[in-house]
């Protein structure tokens, strides 16, 4: 109970924080949008200008609707960029001395881990129900709107968690914000270019492909993909989610493991 | 009447902290306080207090010694050990985000004040502090004293029985630092404990009813302000010998000198005890100059006051040195 109180606790100081910073939100969901935006609807151009692009991309995309396609790719991508700087005010709270009084306090550990993450997974949704609203007015239909909307929350959900724990795990490594940033920014581009965010893994060459694999962005994008072009649950439930989300689980309780054994080494 | 080890609100038994490389910060220290006590730990940049602090409020895990907070150990029960106490660090540590009150509310929520009992104590700290009025503004708007009166508060949300104050006045113009030694002064009297550590003198002097020294890691003396200062052995005559100093064959001689107790010689100034310093400071004076050919840059002589003390035991002044351990 005092667990679920301190998590609640913690997390009402990073929504003052939201409350408070409308703009780091509304620049944080400029980026997605203008891949959004500009990418998704110029190749949709491309593939709808000629038959034979439109050919090569059913046969490699299983769509010709970019736009639809690029979105789930979009929005995994947010909740990545959030999650994987989540650990920021970590960082900033043991650069001021602020983490050491919240460590003072008989609060429990694992409540600073987890108020972060939901302030992550709830700041991620909302941005993505943003980018969302842009989507549906761009043109992008889910064919189960109800279904993409359960399976995004959940795989993204899965995805956060991981990178979220991973990333305090860095802020209690590193005790500098800029080395943090160096890293972190280091991470982003393998994570996004070795991913199916812009194209499908049939279109990668065979090593990028087989290297995505072990991306956990892809076992997020490919169920939620999935979900988007899919008419019913049955369409949708194929094996490969259940290994996408195996996979998910077994990333997180991984990075769960490293954090622990970070954060008890970093409080002694 | 002293009290048990789990009566009193802070009990230190030979704390012993080695950081990773061998540099030992602390040394089995041995040190107490009572309930409703005010200690003042005074020490050197480096002689151990920061690392005893962070011990305390459970930042760190000892080497060896134990550490109890109201007869709680810090490492077998830390949280029942930090229920107990409240921390106010040196450096400020406010969220910028958030305003006065709602750093209380989270101090409040952090301690686990039942949620009833929350408001009535927020409203009254703000009040002590002095904030009430500006208890609804962002922190940004803060001078350096008021967000200092917000840290004090913060640490009082719970209302613990030992507050530890890591140089609470350090970089504050005088006004606030009154402000802060009459709420410390209100703390006392309402009996809860107090562990400070201060570089400044005045402070420990006025608010502590028991100082003591540490330096390289160790206790080296403690008691109440009068007790150290009656250790010094008598009055004091203080010299800057300017651009002077002395060889060990001119300061045999001044020991020889009528009157001198003891001499302590450190760089360029020279402390002496006496029993008379009034009679003493003339003939100190007049020997310095037909032994070096220099009158004394500056000479002073009075009651030793606790500067002299600490210089006395550690050799050092206050702020000589280095980092801090």
């Amino acid at each position: 109970m005092s667990f679920l109180a301190d998590t609640w606790g913690q997390t009402q100081r990073w929504l003052v924080h939201l409350k408070k910073d409308r703009m780091s939100l509304m620049l944080g969901i400029l980026q997605p949008m203008i891949l959004l935006t500009l990418v998704g609807p110029l190749l949709n151009h491309v593939a709808n200008d000629a038959e034979s692009i439109r050919g090569l991309m059913q046969d490699r995309f299983q769509t010709t609707d970019y736009l639809t396609f690029l979105f789930s790719g979009i929005a995994v991508f947010t909740i990545l960029l959030n999650s994987i700087l989540g650990g920021i005010p970590v960082v900033f709270d043991r650069e001021t001395g602020f983490m050491d009084k919240v460590l003072a306090a008989p609060v429990s550990r694992l409540s600073i881990v987890t108020a972060r993450f939901l302030y992550v997974i709830l700041y991620s949704l909302l941005q993505v129900g943003l980018i969302s609203v842009v989507a549906v007015a761009l043109g992008v239909r889910p064919a189960a709107p109800l279904l993409a909307l359960v399976v995004l929350v959940g795989y993204g959900t899965l995805l956060c968690a991981g990178i979220t724990v991973f990333s305090l795990a860095l802020a209690f490594i590193f005790p500098h914000h800029s080395i943090f940033f160096a890293i972190t920014g280091f991470l982003l581009s393998p994570l996004l270019v070795l991913s199916p965010t812009f194209v499908s893994l049939e279109s990668m060459p065979t090593w990028m492909a087989t290297v995505a694999l072990a991306n956990p962005m892809t076992h997020a994008i490919e169920p939620i993909r999935a979900a988007f072009f899919a008419e019913s649950w049955s369409a949708w439930l194929v094996p490969a989610r259940g290994f996408s989300a195996l996979g998910l689980l077994v990333f997180d309780a991984l990075c769960f493991a490293f954090a622990v054994r970070v954060i008890r080494r970093n409080l002694e | 009447m002293s009290q048990t080890t789990s009566e009193r609100a802070l009990s230190v038994e030979g704390l012993v902290k080695e950081y990773k490389g061998g540099l030992r910060a602390v040394d089995g220290l041995s040190f107490h306080i009572e309930r409703g006590e005010v200690y003042a730990l005074l020490g050197p940049n480096g002689a151990g207090k920061s690392t005893t602090i962070k011990t305390v409020v459970t930042l760190l895990r000892p080497t060896a010694g134990a550490v109890k907070v109201c007869g709680h150990d810090v490492v077998q029960a830390p949280d029942a050990a930090r229920a107990a106490l409240g921390y106010v660090p040196q450096e400020i540590a406010l969220d910028r985000y958030l305003t006065g009150r709602q750093h209380l509310e989270l101090a409040a929520r952090l301690y686990r004040v039942p949620k009833a009992e929350a408001p009535g104590r927020i409203a009254r700290l703000l009040e002590v502090v002095e904030l009430s009025d500006r208890a609804d503004e962002g922190i940004k708007k803060y001078s350096g004293g008021m967000k200092k009166r917000l840290e004090i508060a913060c640490g009082l949300v719970h209302e613990p029985r030992l507050l530890v104050l890591d140089e609470p006045t350090q970089g504050l113009d005088i006004q606030t630092r009154f402000r802060i030694w009459d709420f410390v002064a209100q703390l006392r009297e309402r009996g809860t404990a107090v562990l400070l550590t201060t570089h400044d003198m005045e402070e420990a002097d006025r608010l502590a009813d028991r100082i003591g020294i540490v330096d390289a890691g160790k206790l080296q003396v403690e008691g109440t302000s009068n007790e150290l200062k009656a250790s010094f052995g008598g009055e004091r005559v203080k010299v800057d010998l300017g651009r002077e100093t002395l060889d060990e064959a001119q300061q045999s001689a001044l020991r020889g000198l009528e009157g001198v107790a003891e001499l302590e010689l450190r760089g360029r100034s020279l402390l002496l005890a006496t029993p008379d310093a009034r009679a003493l400071a003339p003939a100190v004076s007049t020997w310095l100059e037909e032994h070096t050919g220099a009158a004394p840059r500056s000479l002073s002589f009075g009651q030793p006051s606790l500067d002299d003390v600490f210089l006395k035991i550690t050799g050092r002044g206050l702020r000589d040195g280095e980092g801090s351990a």
